[in-house]
């Protein structure tokens, strides 16, 4: 059964068309890899999901329902996200922006404990969030994504501003994710190797156009080598 | 030179000139006004020496507000966009501070140089009698230059150390609320040169003569102040110029905010307590830590302390105990610092979710209804403690002043309905904060709402606009007047529905924009 579905799903038109026609199906329980160059319509496409955006054409369908001004808010309960750069409020410490968001999604205490350890930020949740690394932000990004143990897991780039060990963990992290917390997980990347490395489906996207979506085997075996594949489809070395 | 010409060119599509040409205008129309009606023809007799003699009074209410909301504009922007390290890669320090100040000072000499050919083209559409006096109005074209660039330095050195622009206004505000008030008190000139906002004050050089039976205007004489003017004008000038270069230099080049100064806090402890929710309203946990409601304090302070003063000093006319102490003490604040005070807190409620990508966070998590409601509760309680403070300093002056009378029991009427017409401004306040990015602008727009609430006010519509119910409802101008209570709810509600409706349109209808 696919969680989320799009058809047609458009935005902008004409020269200033963003992404076009998308037909997404993401399957329940998987890692599905949103992967395209710089500038690719990825971001675009996921604020038009969690309906940040107002689609030009097209719908969403999350859980079965197809999302509306009405139900949007209900289905986003279910749905936790990092989109663009991390959002928080620079004068609040790390635990007090993790309260606000639990008290928005109504989560109780425990949750934000919880994932103020998975996300390794515990120590450092008494500091204001201006004086965070660019990292430990975006791990407290991951961490409000993460409050409340959403079905549905919407993350734009996260691996960006981590360290390499950190990156290695965050990918681990992910790719469990729907055995450890029975979750269905998109993420965007612009990196070939890291969605090699965590997803099981792969959505290639290109100019605003879905130009391969199927599981990560099918991919592979399209060609002699994944990087061939991927820069075939996206007209050779335009910018990665 | 050269750095002076990129900051022009950064500070293009801000539209920065336009605060100082709405400040031009707002004089034109002000001073223009007073030369129509029946009255007219005797200002225009004395046209000359009457602008040089209302020009610094004007100047005093307008001018330290949009320079704040000018100075901001220039400094904010590098805040924004967390230039200030990069910057500092590229240019030295003082090449940076020599081109923000040279920037300024070019933006003084053209308000300057804008309000004297005002002054001239005036004279000609009225047809002033006789000649204008050059000497008078180069004296005033410096005065105006050296007192309004002293402003422009003080407001930029603090739209710098703090981050947090809502400071900046808030002294602006301030300062200009006690600049404007201690030139109503002549007893204690040197007051008005201590504060660089009492400048324009301490530095007029036309007075008014009047009859004292007929209360009608003989004319106008040029005067020599012997308060030192020039003299504080000029301290305050190195002061500001070194103390702000001194501070510019040393500041921490990592995040330029007041820790820089004053040394940063050393790591913060990690307290082991369970984790709780508190019970608190999120949009009052947003809020911790910011002390913009000690303007709210302040403020009002200012305004009952000179008011209270002011009263003493002119017992001779003021013969109605409460009722002239209460017109004291709320008329400036409620036209001229109320509206913009609102404004910040407004603009600074918006800010915390203009920031970064906050609007992605918030909008997946909350409706568009529940936010700005929020909102506008958060600024109804703070409009609300205003006014019981406004209350309780009333009260407390009025028994230093010797009152033995029973306090008025209007007060409670007058505090209600000045609260219900705050809530109004404050809707209004929070919708141009929520359309129009800039922190500094709509405050700006705030000040001059509400001086078009005076206006209106003056001219019989004060039901139609939000700022004309401010100033009705707290009954600033004449205390005995009586309220069309209907109509004042109707128009009330009438204003805070309709812009909470529009603002709500406004989030539902907009795709969400970050600052990436």
């Amino acid at each position: 059964m696919n969680i989320i579905e799009t058809k047609h799903l458009t935005k902008g038109s004409g020269a200033a068309m963003r992404v076009s026609d998308l037909d997404l199906a993401v399957p329940e329980g998987c890692v599905y890899g949103f992967l395209g160059p710089n500038g690719a319509g990825k971001t675009t496409t996921l604020k038009l999901l969690l309906g940040l955006l107002k689609p030009t054409d097209g719908t969403i369908t999350f859980f079965g329902q197809k999302m509306t001004e009405q139900n949007r808010l209900s289905i986003l309960s279910h749905t936790g996200s990092l989109i663009e750069n991390p959002s928080y409020y620079g004068h609040l410490t790390g635990l007090e922006n993790l309260q606000i968001i639990a008290k928005l999604k109504k989560v109780p205490a425990t949750e934000i404990e919880k994932v103020l350890n998975t996300v390794r930020l515990y120590e450092q949740k008494d500091k204001k969030v201006k004086q965070y690394s660019l990292g430990m932000k975006q791990r407290l990004g991951i961490a409000m994504a993460l409050l409340g143990n959403p079905r549905v897991l919407i993350l734009d780039e996260p691996t960006n501003g981590l360290d390499p060990a950190g990156i290695q963990e965050m990918r681990e992290f992910i790719k469990d994710l729907p055995v450890t917390h029975q979750m269905t997980v998109i993420v965007s990347s612009h990196l070939l190797s890291e969605v090699e490395q965590m997803a099981d489906m792969v959505g290639i996207i290109h100019h605003g156009k879905l130009v391969f979506q199927g599981t990560m085997a099918t991919l592979e075996a399209q060609g002699d080598g994944l990087e061939e594949v991927f820069l075939k489809l996206t007209e050779g070395g335009e910018s990665l | 030179m050269n750095y002076l010409s990129i900051e022009l060119r950064k500070t293009k599509r801000r539209g920065i000139w336009l605060v100082p040409a709405a400040l031009i205008l707002f004089l034109m129309i002000w001073l223009g006004h007073s030369y129509t009606g029946h009255n007219g023809s005797l200002f225009t007799q004395f046209g000359w020496m009457d602008t040089l003699y209302n020009m610094p009074l004007l100047n005093a209410i307008l001018i330290p507000t949009a320079i704040a909301v000018l100075a901001s504009r220039v400094i904010d922007m590098e805040h924004k966009g967390n230039m200030w390290k990069h910057l500092e890669t590229m240019q030295s320090r003082r090449a940076l501070f020599l081109a923000k100040t040279a920037y300024g000072f070019c933006a003084v000499l053209l308000i300057s140089a804008a309000e004297v050919l005002g002054i001239l083209v005036l004279g000609k559409l009225f047809k002033f009698a006789g000649t204008p006096d050059l000497w008078a109005l180069c004296l005033f074209f410096v005065q105006t230059l050296i007192i309004t660039f002293n402003l422009y330095l003080l407001q930029m050195i603090i739209s710098i150390v703090f981050s947090n622009q809502a400071v900046a206004l808030c002294v602006g505000l301030c300062g200009s609320m006690a600049g404007l008030f201690l030139m109503f008190l002549p007893q204690c000139p040197i007051l008005r040169c201590i504060i660089p906002w009492g400048h324009y004050g301490a530095a007029m050089f036309v007075g008014m003569d009047w009859n004292e039976q007929t209360k009608k205007i003989v004319g106008f004489y040029y005067m020599r102040q012997n308060n030192g003017a020039a003299i504080y004008i000029a301290v305050w000038f190195l002061v500001l110029i070194v103390g702000g270069w001194l501070l510019f230099k040393n500041m921490d080049t990592d995040g330029y905010h007041f820790q820089g100064i004053f040394g940063k806090k050393n790591a913060v402890s990690l307290s082991h307590k369970p984790v709780r929710i508190p019970l608190m309203p999120t949009e009052l946990m947003k809020v911790k830590r910011t002390p913009i409601w000690l303007a709210f304090l302040i403020l009002p302070l200012i305004s009952a302390l000179i008011g209270t003063a002011n009263f003493l000093n002119n017992l001779e006319i003021l013969k109605s105990g409460w009722y002239s102490l209460w017109t004291q003490v709320s008329l400036f604040l409620c036209y001229i610092f109320m509206p913009p005070l609102l404004g910040v807190y407004a603009s600074y409620l918006w800010r915390l979710e203009h920031n970064g990508t906050n609007w992605n966070m918030i909008m997946t998590h909350s409706s568009a209804y529940r936010i700005v409601f929020n909102k506008l509760m958060v600024c109804a309680v703070v409009s609300l403690f205003t006014m019981l403070w406004l209350g309780v300093l009333f009260i407390v002056c009025g028994r230093c002043a010797g009152f033995t009378e029973p306090i008025p029991a209007e007060l409670a009427d007058w505090l209600f309905f000045g609260f219900i017409g705050s809530v109004s401004v404050c809707a209004v306040q929070l919708f141009l904060s929520l359309i129009i990015r800039s922190f500094a602008i709509p405050i700006g727009l705030g000040l001059i709402g509400g001086v078009a609430g005076l206006v209106v006010t003056a001219k019989g519509f004060e039901y139609a606009l939000p700022y004309g119910l401010l100033s009705i409802g707290l009954r600033a101008n004449n205390p005995n007047r009586v309220l069309n209570y209907e109509l004042f709810l109707t128009s009330s509600v009438i204003f805070i529905l309709l812009f909470y409706l529009l603002s709500v349109a406004y989030i539902k209808h907009n795709d969400v924009k970050t600052q990436g």
